[in-house]
């Protein structure tokens, strides 16, 4: 094993998975700055999901390796990467829809808080997880819908849920799959802006899947492509306009204009 | 802290403590009555329906909160009441030993069946769990040590020593009350506590909570082992109402009356499985006298409860006030 870069906050080395005769993830390697929003875009079908997937511990890569924080994690379950502090969002909105709201980020609250007081303690008395869970829901702009059921949510107000609910986990560096899908102009305005905020405030690096262009162009730092599973090109936003290669293979008339 | 919890809410709601608590007096008063009464078989046959109940609100663990539909339960009644009989046969009738063996029996026993279908999912998770029941089912009847397929006749039942004598049908009804509540209390503070919370959102989504940071086996896990334990404790309780196990306690379907007791109660709810029993019970009572098509009426019964009242028997209060109030109605995903 090489030496690792500890001034990476992710670094992706080589990663290959097929599904049967398909290589979803074609020999992928990628690597993430502290504080950096690294946007990966490419068009339907190329992998982006099941690359998020791999880097969350939800499917395991049949090679290559994950390096987070200078820490070999390709191995690591699921769970145990959201407590080194990699936490992912989901592209269809998957909430606890049985919860409220405020319950549904208490629930994310409480799977980094350590349990004060016996085990059998009832959470709904919990003042330290409700107290940080209220913090939040004030973060993304969701008070006034505590109480709410979250199916009872529009979907753009679901969608804020679904990043309050990766935020609440305390992480380090998030994944987020299209956190703009299927959102109107102005939801979407709201999903960016805090986005935004999120980098400003805490200077937290971002994997960004994303295919919303207007959005993926003003909010990354560095864009990756990816087609058919490998990455065809990695760069600023700048570059990845110029590249010839990316113009043809996917980004066609929409950034010419 | 929470000011307006919403009502439709899977999260349980603090219990009503004062309701719990007249419900209590209420069934002591009622057992004292019929022990005057000399109502003996019925006050023993009420006992028969608590302990189902038990066994029933056991399950609901699982199948209700946990979301996981686990068709052999039946087993850790099985086991637990084969462990008290077979101490019992053994020259061992020290109840308390028994009843904490009966639930680490079973408990353990849930431990390995849930560790290896809990891998599984679906109606896979089910037939697993099916094919484990019946396993056992056939392991038990093969011991013609303690009776096979006869099953096994206890000639004393449990002492607990502190004046208790489960003989007298009296001392029965109130140790059987004293099980089920602890139980009830103890599921209750359980699905308000940390686990609780990360077992009903499991049940919403398991990948999402895993992606919270939650081992999600672990905690389904710890459930399955939970429930096959209150299974045991009823099983415990059956052998001496009943003086008498068969393997027949163990097939497949009593696995499935349990299931049908908490339909009928409210699938998820803390009490559903109580409710359940004692209607399931008493219909059958009452309708086997008339027909001998019990089964037929039960179907219908169950076919209306699952239309009409998804919350099954826990859940009619709820109905009765939405009818009420429409306006107030929430609208509420199954």
């Amino acid at each position: 094993m090489s030496g690792t870069d500890p001034t990476l906050v992710l670094e992706i080395r080589n990663l290959v998975k097929s599904f049967g005769a398909l290589r979803a993830t074609d020999g992928v390697s990628l690597q993430v700055r502290p504080g950096e929003i690294h946007a990966l875009i490419g068009p339907n079908g190329a992998g982006k999901t099941t690359l998020v997937a791999q880097l969350s511990g939800q499917l395991k890569p049949d090679q290559g390796q994950i390096l987070f924080m200078g820490q070999d994690i390709t191995a690591v379950s699921a769970y145990a990467r959201v407590g080194l502090g990699l936490v992912r969002s989901f592209q269809i909105t998957r909430l606890f829809k049985s919860f409220s709201v405020l319950d549904n980020v208490a629930l994310a609250v409480q799977s980094r808080q350590p349990q004060r007081g016996a085990f059998w303690r009832s959470v709904a008395r919990d003042m330290a997880v409700y107290h940080q869970a209220g913090a939040i829901l004030q973060e993304v702009g969701l008070t006034q819908r505590s109480d709410e059921l979250a199916s009872a949510l529009s979907h753009g107000e679901q969608r804020v849920l679904e990043l309050a609910l990766a935020l609440a986990t305390e992480p380090k560096m998030l994944l987020l799959d299209e956190p703009m899908a299927g959102t109107g102009p102005e939801e979407s305005q709201r999903v960016v802006e805090l986005i935004e905020s999120l980098r400003r405030d805490r200077n937290m690096a971002i994997l960004l899947v994303e295919h919303d262009m207007d959005a993926v162009f003003r909010l990354a730092d560095r864009i990756s492509v990816l087609v058919n599973g490998a990455l065809i090109a990695s760069g600023t936003p700048e570059a990845i306009r110029q590249d010839t290669q990316v113009r043809a293979a996917y980004l066609g008339e929409e950034v010419t204009s | 802290m929470r000011n307006g919890p919403s009502p439709a809410s899977a999260i349980p709601a603090p219990a009503s403590w004062p309701l719990w608590l007249a419900l209590i007096v209420a069934a002591v008063c009622l057992g004292l009555w019929m022990h005057s009464q000399g109502l003996g078989y019925y006050l023993s046959m009420l006992s028969r329906m608590m302990i189902y109940g038990l066994a029933a609100c056991s399950l609901n663990l699982i199948l209700g909160y946990g979301g996981l539909v686990s068709f052999g339960h039946a087993a850790y009644m099985g086991l637990g009441a084969y462990t008290v009989g077979i101490l019992i046969t053994e020259g061992v009738p020290n109840g308390w030993l028994g009843f904490a063996l009966a639930m680490a029996i079973s408990a353990l026993m849930a431990l390995v069946i849930g560790a290896i279908s809990l891998r599984t999912k679906g109606v896979y998770f089910i037939m697993i769990t099916l094919a484990f029941a019946q396993m056992l089912f056939y392991l038990v009847n093969s011991i013609k040590a303690y009776g096979g397929d006869e099953g096994l006749n206890i000639k004393l039942r449990s002492e607990f020593g502190l004046g208790i004598v489960l003989k007298n049908d009296l001392h029965f009804f109130l140790l059987v009350l004293v099980c089920l509540v602890i139980s009830l209390v103890f599921m209750q503070v359980l699905m308000r506590s940390r686990m609780g919370r990360v077992v009903l959102a499991q049940r919403d989504d398991d990948i999402r909570t895993e992606a919270l940071g939650y081992p999600v086996y672990r905690y389904q896990l710890a459930l399955f082992v939970i429930a096959g334990a209150f299974g045991g404790l009823a099983g415990a309780l059956m052998v001496n109402q009943q003086n008498y196990v068969n393997p027949n306690l163990m097939h497949w379907t009593q696995s499935g009356v349990l299931m049908i007791m908490v339909i009928l109660g409210g699938v998820g709810t803390l009490a559903g499985g109580l409710w359940g029993a004692l209607l399931l019970l008493t219909l059958e009572d009452l309708i086997a006298e008339l027909t001998p098509h019990f089964p037929f009426y039960v179907g219908w019964v169950l076919l209306a409860v699952v239309l009409l009242a998804p919350k099954g028997l826990s859940g009619l209060p709820d109905l009765w006030r939405n009818r009420r109030t429409p306006a107030a109605k929430q609208e509420t995903q199954p």
